[in-house]
């Protein structure tokens, strides 16, 4: 079965040589076109060895000759029995009618295999185009798309230019006491499409509508996303507060929006360009009745606290009186409320702050803060501080009252202020004055002028002097890996002493003494130790200039232990004790003596 | 001066202590005079302090000497250039002068240079500046020992901040001097003395000629000192000779405001 296959197989490919008849084919989207929209042109041709198309000059159509987009394949077939190989090779090229009527776009010719071949010709209507708002790119199969499927309320899938952008300015009233917040909203449609781009194009500052007459707060932007006729858009939304200044009919101006729109259509890219503009708003204001006495202008809906820094105090030390407007209106037009004259204290002026509301909705709070300072002791008390405002959803004056607030004021203590163990004395903590920050105490000791130049000398020459050190030493020890006779040099004394300190308790102490003598001799002088006596060092020591008494020493020395090694004067342990200490002695001053040499 | 001022720790500073804490009671009792004097006292005996110098800006803003308080509220920040009560104090005070003139600007080479380093305090780039060059001698004793990657690049770049801090901090302890006028008018000179011709200019700012007067308040530039008489710039292009006891020093030698804050010098003759 196997062997059948392989047998079939190969008899298929033999049989592939056999190539299919060359053809050459045209064929466009439709024939029916509209004047300036391209369209495309697909030339389909089959054969071995093909060549480009050779496109014709067309009087009424205007083709790129440079095709947008150009594929191949290989087909085999089998005819009759055969493996017939055929080449096919598309390009597609664009195309625009000039003008309407029939047009005729006449045959194409490609080169196959070293002939050419013909395309039919084809027969173009060209018809005036369609209105420019009807754009009709359904979506590609298959492909993300954001939101539903835009279609228009009748179930057709198609969406003008018009729907794309859209633009709105809206106030929440259109009447209004003068003082009183109005909400003004702008909103940027942006219709959420496949293959939809819009760019805002104007100006690069993003001014909201003019409202002359107005106090207008900085405008604050968000984003959401909401349905409109069925379609998805991405809205922007741009809110300010505005307050009316004056009565009368004030005017919100019409404000415009640059931009444009780009969609992915069948045949390439479709722009849109847009300058929307929205209708002016008018708002009616009213203005405001006859005030009662205590009214600063606040309008709106308000509440109001007050809050003391300290129930207890001392007779001369202030407190902090806080009083908290909170509400929704123009927190620059609310004047501090009067306080009440007090008898016990002095009131000093007021400053003020506006907080926002933490929730992030459009409401505040002010803060205004006096200072209070007790001049009689006792039990006192701040009666209600009125605060009045006027309620436009009332349409009347209203007056809130804080509680009143309890204060004990005590007799001053002796020195508290004099006193550097009370450095935080209340005075200070109360550090808002009538309009300036007031003085300070100092944490720790007063700064002089000047101050000693030892600590930034000390801390400029430090690190390059520890540096320098450190360079030495790193410089010792490098030599001391690499260079083996400064190695032995520098090591031979303390290696010395070592073997001389070990002489006493070694089973052969002549031995141990002369092996130490002739070792330390020899790394000092880097020679070889093997086989030095005491002659060899009187010659090695000669030849370096040492001739003195440690020099001469150390031959005696080591003749005294060749001696014990080869004759029969043995040395006693008395004898041996002197010689080693001698030797140290030796060591020492052969040491000092060659570092002299050398250095001479 | 460094044995002087071994000598004050010797003896101990806390003295100065007491002198500032009776001077903040005289503050907070509204002795405002006599709070200024106790801080002047503290100044001229060296003490050098931002909080002392915010103090004694109070003081002088409680006893109306608008030129003597920004002087002082300058001499902190100079100290302290985070200081933001002593810099919306300044502000405040500033509002109260008569032109609200500028500050004179630094010179442009310096303000190429250290444009980054006007908010720093003289402490902490003496602190980078030492930091900075310690890391730079480490890191070079670093390279001794062992080759590692970016060595190079890191030793260059403490360096650079070496040198950058290094000069910020000479720069700061070196101040380009700075006065403010404390007196309620001055008209400035075309020479030190009194009969120089008072200096015509034009403002850079556009305007006719006018007599160079100077008013409470308005910071100047010194460019020079000599026989009581200081030559002075302003921000808008005057330029003269003023006495300079109408002036209060921004940087040191620290000097006392005069007395009298009333006119010194005016432009009657110079207008006739």
């Amino acid at each position: 079965m196997a062997r059948g296959m392989s047998i079939a197989i190969l008899a298929a490919l033999l049989m592939i040589g056999a190539v299919a008849q060359p053809s050459v084919r045209v064929v466009v989207d439709s024939t029916t076109v509209a004047t300036g929209e391209p369209f495309a042109v697909r030339v389909t041709a089959s054969g071995e060895r093909v060549s480009r198309p050779v496109i014709p000059h067309v009087e009424d159509l205007v083709i790129n000759r440079t095709p947008s987009g150009t594929s191949q394949s290989m087909q085999i077939q089998f005819i009759n029995g055969r493996a017939v190989t055929n080449q096919v090779h598309e390009w597609v090229y664009y195309a625009t009618a000039k003008r309407e009527g029939a047009i005729t776009l006449p045959p194409i010719s490609v080169r196959i295999d070293g002939k050419d071949y013909f395309s039919e010709e084809i027969q173009l209507t060209a018809q005036e185009p369609a209105p420019p708002q009807v754009v009709t790119p359904p979506p590609a199969p298959g492909r993300p798309q954001r939101g539903a499927a835009p279609s228009t309320p009748d179930g057709q899938k198609e969406i003008t230019w018009d729907d794309v952008v859209l633009v709105e300015c809206t106030v929440d009233k259109r009447r209004a006491y003068q003082g009183e917040p109005i909400q003004l909203t702008l909103s940027i449609w942006e219709l959420q499409y496949w293959g939809l781009t819009i760019r805002y194009t104007g100006p690069r500052s993003f001014d909201m509508p003019k409202s002359e007459g107005f106090y207008a707060l900085p405008p604050e932007q968000r984003r959401r996303v909401a349905s409109r006729n069925r379609f998805d858009y991405e809205v922007q939304e741009f809110t300010q507060r505005l307050y009316p200044m004056r009565a009368g009919m004030l005017d919100i101006s019409t404000w415009s929006w640059q931009g444009m729109a780009t969609v992915m259509a069948q045949f390439g890219p479709k722009t849109h360009s847009y300058r929307l503009t929205t209708q002016p708003v008018t708002i009616e204001v009213l203005p405001l009745p006859a005030s009662p006495p205590g009214f600063t202008g606040a309008v709106g809906r308000f509440r109001v606290q007050a809050q003391v820094s300290a129930r207890d105090t001392e007779q001369g030390v202030p407190v902090e009186l806080l009083l908290r407007v909170s509400g929704e209106g123009n927190p620059d037009a609310i004047g501090a409320p009067q306080l009440p004259a007090l008898s016990w204290a002095h009131v000093s002026g007021q400053l003020s702050q506006v907080e926002p509301d933490p929730a992030g909705a459009a409401g505040f709070t002010k803060v205004f803060r006096y200072t209070l300072s007790p001049h009689e002791i006792g039990e006192h008390a701040i009666p209600p501080i009125p605060f009045c405002y006027f309620d436009p959803a009332s349409e009347r004056y209203r007056t809130e009252e804080t509680r009143p607030i309890a204060l004990r004021v005590a007799p001053p203590r002796e020195g508290v202020y004099a006193s550097a163990d009370h450095p935080a004395a209340p005075q200070y903590r109360a550090d808002i004055e009538e309009d300036i920050w007031s003085v300070k105490p100092v944490a720790g000791r007063l700064r002089i002028r000047g101050g000693s130049v030892a600590l930034p000398t000390t801390v400029v020459v430090s690190p390059p002097l520890l540096w320098g050190g450190f360079f030495l030493f790193m410089r010792r020890r490098r030599r001391l890996l690499t260079d083996p006779e400064y190695a032995r040099k520098y090591y031979a004394r303390s290696r010395g002493h070592k073997r001389l300190a070990r002489v006493a308790a070694s089973p052969e102490p002549v031995e141990e003494l002369y092996r130490a003598l002739i070792e330390f001799l020899a790394d000092a002088c880097n020679v070889n130790a093997a086989g030095l006596t005491s002659e060899d060092v009187r010659g090695l020591l000669e030849g370096r200039g040492l001739r003195d008494e440690a020099a001469e020493n150390l031959v005696k020395i080591l003749r005294a232990c060749e001696r014990d090694r080869y004759a029969a004067a043995k040395l006693s342990p008395a004898e041996m004790d002197a010689l080693t200490r001698a030797a140290v002695s030796c060591v020492d001053r052969l040491e000092e003596a060659l570092l002299k040499g050398r250095a001479s | 001066m460094n044995a002087a001022w071994m000598l004050l720790l010797l003896l101990g500073v806390d003295s100065f202590a007491r002198t500032f804490e009776q001077a903040n009671d005289a503050y907070a009792r509204q002795a405002y005079a006599e709070a200024a004097q106790g801080y002047e006292s503290l100044i001229a005996e060296s003490i050098e302090d931002s909080v002392v110098f915010f103090n004694l800006g109070n003081a002088y803003y409680k006893l109306d000497r608008l030129g003597c308080a920004i002087a002082n509220y300058e001499r902190a920040l100079r100290l302290d250039p985070g200081m933001t009560d002593a810099r919306e104090n300044l502000t405040r005070t500033l509002l109260k002068t008569r032109r609200k003139l500028n500050a004179p600007a630094p010179a442009p080479w310096a303000r190429n240079l250290f444009f980054w380093h006007y908010d720093i305090s003289h402490d902490a780039t003496r602190v980078l500046a030492a930091a900075c060059w310690t890391l730079f001698w480490a890191l070079l004793a670093v390279r001794l020992w062992r080759k590692l990657p970016y060595l190079h690049g890191a030793i260059i770049a403490a360096g650079v901040l070496a040198l950058a801090f290094g000069g910020s901090a000479w720069v700061k302890a070196h101040p380009a001097q700075r006065a403010v006028i404390a007196v309620e008018h001055v008209a400035l000179r075309y020479g030190p003395g009194e009969q120089e011709e008072v200096v015509l200019y034009t403002p850079e700012d556009g305007g006719r000629k006018a007599p160079a007067d100077l008013f409470d308040g308005d910071r100047v530039r010194v460019e020079a000192r000599r026989d009581g008489w200081v030559r002075v710039a302003t921000s808008d292009g005057a330029r003269g000779w003023a006495p300079e006891n109408a002036l209060v020093f921004v940087t040191p030698p620290y000097n006392r405001p005069p007395e009298d804050a009333g006119a010194i010098a005016n432009t009657e003759e110079a207008s006739t």
